[in-house]
Parts: structure tokens; C-alpha cells; sequence
């Protein structure tokens, strides 16, 4: 009875982890309901909910210290955050499978104002379909995911993106 | 003689200065990394010379070369990378399932086998004992035995 009991557990866990993830809606052509989250800020005080964000337009940017890319777009995630900042526009970086003190020392380097957070395990990684880093979802202000950049962004094609956005807004 | 005494400390003191250090750290750098994996390409950490997987390693190194011990430096990893970071799953909370099912599935199967041997041989129900001839059929083999002698 314990077994089966455990089975059906595992089962269950299998089920909840294999739904689908965020990523993968959006190349369906869908605008899914951006999952929220709570992560520790990287500075080691307080911490950020994504849904505090909601009624602004969000670039969401997953990223790790050691990740060649993600340097070569902190520049431009930082540019955005301060052309935009005033119109509604929040960028929000989630540093993962990294150590938080190494992303701090990118932070610094890359002079990162804007929220940062850690994610420790695998989990946001899985809900949200990253496959490799960096990976950058914009969201819009009724809190739906809208477009899904694969790879290192550009202000360019950042701006593209949300500026329709804040049109609509 | 004051000169060398002190000479002597010194010396005494520059040798058995490494020697306490290293007894600081008495666990191998390499036993931790082969308990961990990649997190980021999901082999064994050993395994993989990914930026990722180097930065790991040496961050494993700052700890053991700072005399953290080998528990400490392991729950740091957990901490900055989750649980997924250990080739083998916790003994707690829901991966403890992943160490006992494999028991319970094995004691299960065992005991489920007996049980059914013994329904096998019980259904089987042996050879049929052998009945005594009847009074006809005991005077016949009489007659028979009988016959044969002569």
C-alpha cells in the first residue's frame, strides 16, 4: 500500500513537472500568463516578486555569470532599463545555476541598476523552457508573456518589441 | 647561540606552517566533484569541461584551499545551485522515495513470489496417495502372483 502509494506520488510529480512550459506556448503562437515567482535578490537583502512588476511592460533576462553572451548583452539590458525606465518599462534579471557572489562581481562590472535576482535548482528553468543562457521573455503590462528571445538581445530588437507595447499601454 | 635558536624557530615554524594548513582540509577535492553534477549539461561534473562545470570547480577549490570543510562547501553548492547539483538524490523529504522504492519494489517482488510459489505447490496438491486394492481386485493380483510362480 506504501508503494503504490509512493508511485502514485511520483506519478503525480512527473505530471506537475513535465507541464508545458512557458517557452513553448509562446512558439505555439500563444501569450501565456507570465508564472510568478519570489527569488532572493542577488545583493543577499530582500527579495522581488515578478508579479510586483505587473502594469508594466517587463523584460525578463535569464542569465549566469559565466555565460560568454550575457556580457556581450548586459550593456544593452542596462541601456533599456535606463531609456525606458520612466515610460513603464522594468527590466528584471534572473541570475541562475551561478554563484550569487559572482553575480554580484558582474553586476558591478557591467554597472547592472536594475532588480536582480538568484534562482538556486533547476525548477524556473524548466517552467519557463530555457534551454541555454541567455534567454529573455518580454511580458506586457496585463501580465501575459509576449515574445521569447533565444540567445544574446540587442537594444535594437528589445526595443522593437516593447514599443508596441507601451503604444498599447 | 641566541641567533641560532631564533634561526631555528624560524625555521621550525616556515616548515610546519604548510603542514597545518593542510591538515585544515582533509577531504579530496576530487571525491566531492565526482558526487556532483553539471548543472548545466547534466553529466557528473567530472565529466564536463563546460564554463559552467570549471567555474564549479573552482569554486570547490577556493573552499577546500580556505579549510571549509567537505559538508560545508557541499551545502554551499546546494544553496547557489539547488539540490539538482548532487549526482545522487538527498536522503530527505520526497527524493527520499528515490532510495527506498527501489528496496520496497525488491522486498515487494520477494515476498509476492513466495506467496505465489507457495499457491503453486499448494494447488498442485502433490502425487495422489495411493489407494488400497479392493477385495476382487487383491484376490486377482493373488491369483496372478500365484500363476507367475509356477
Amino acid at each position: 500500500m506504501l508503494l503504490l502509494a509512493a508511485m502514485i506520488g511520483l506519478f503525480a510529480k512527473s505530471l506537475l513537472d513535465n507541464h508545458t512550459s512557458v517557452a513553448a506556448e509562446i512558439a505555439d503562437g500563444q501569450h501565456p500568463a507570465a508564472p510568478n515567482f519570489t527569488l532572493p535578490d542577488i545583493s543577499g537583502h530582500g527579495s522581488t516578486s515578478l508579479s510586483s512588476f505587473r502594469g508594466k511592460v517587463v523584460v525578463l533576462n535569464f542569465w549566469a555569470s559565466w555565460c560568454q553572451p550575457c556580457q556581450t548583452e548586459a550593456p544593452a539590458l542596462q541601456e533599456i532599463a535606463s531609456k525606458f525606465g520612466d515610460r513603464g518599462v522594468e527590466v528584471l534579471g534572473v541570475d541562475s545555476q551561478d554563484a550569487t557572489s559572482d553575480a554580484r562581481a558582474f553586476a558591478q562590472r557591467y554597472h547592472l541598476r536594475y532588480p536582480l535576482v538568484h534562482a538556486s535548482g533547476t525548477g524556473i528553468y524548466q517552467r519557463w523552457g530555457l534551454t541555454a543562457y541567455p534567454e529573455t521573455f518580454i511580458i506586457n503590462p496585463k501580465g501575459q508573456v509576449v515574445h521569447h528571445f533565444a540567445g544574446p538581445v540587442t537594444g535594437q530588437t528589445v526595443e522593437q518589441q516593447i514599443q508596441p507595447l507601451l503604444t498599447n499601454a | 647561540m641566541i641567533r641560532r635558536v631564533v634561526l631555528l624557530a624560524v625555521l621550525a615554524a616556515a616548515v610546519s606552517a604548510p603542514v597545518a594548513n593542510a591538515a585544515t582540509a582533509t577531504w579530496s577535492v576530487t571525491d566531492l566533484e565526482n558526487q556532483l553534477m553539471c548543472p548545466v549539461c547534466n553529466t557528473l561534473l567530472n565529466n564536463s569541461q563546460s564554463t559552467a562545470a570549471n567555474r564549479i570547480r573552482a569554486i570547490i577549490q577556493q573552499k577546500h584551499d580556505a579549510g571549509w570543510s567537505e559538508t560545508r562547501t557541499r551545502s554551499y553548492l546546494v544553496s547557489q545551485y539547488g539540490e539538482e547539483i548532487l549526482a545522487a538524490p538527498p536522503k530527505h523529504g520526497f527524493d527520499l522515495l528515490a532510495w527506498l522504492i527501489p528496496g520496497a519494489v525488491l522486498l515487494g517482488g520477494a515476498v509476492a513470489a513466495t506467496a505465489l510459489a507457495r499457491s503453486w505447490s499448494r494447488s498442485r496438491g502433490g502425487e495422489p496417495e495411493p489407494q488400497p486394492p479392493d477385495d476382487a481386485m487383491s484376490r486377482r493380483i493373488d491369483a496372478e502372483l500365484a500363476g507367475d510362480d509356477t
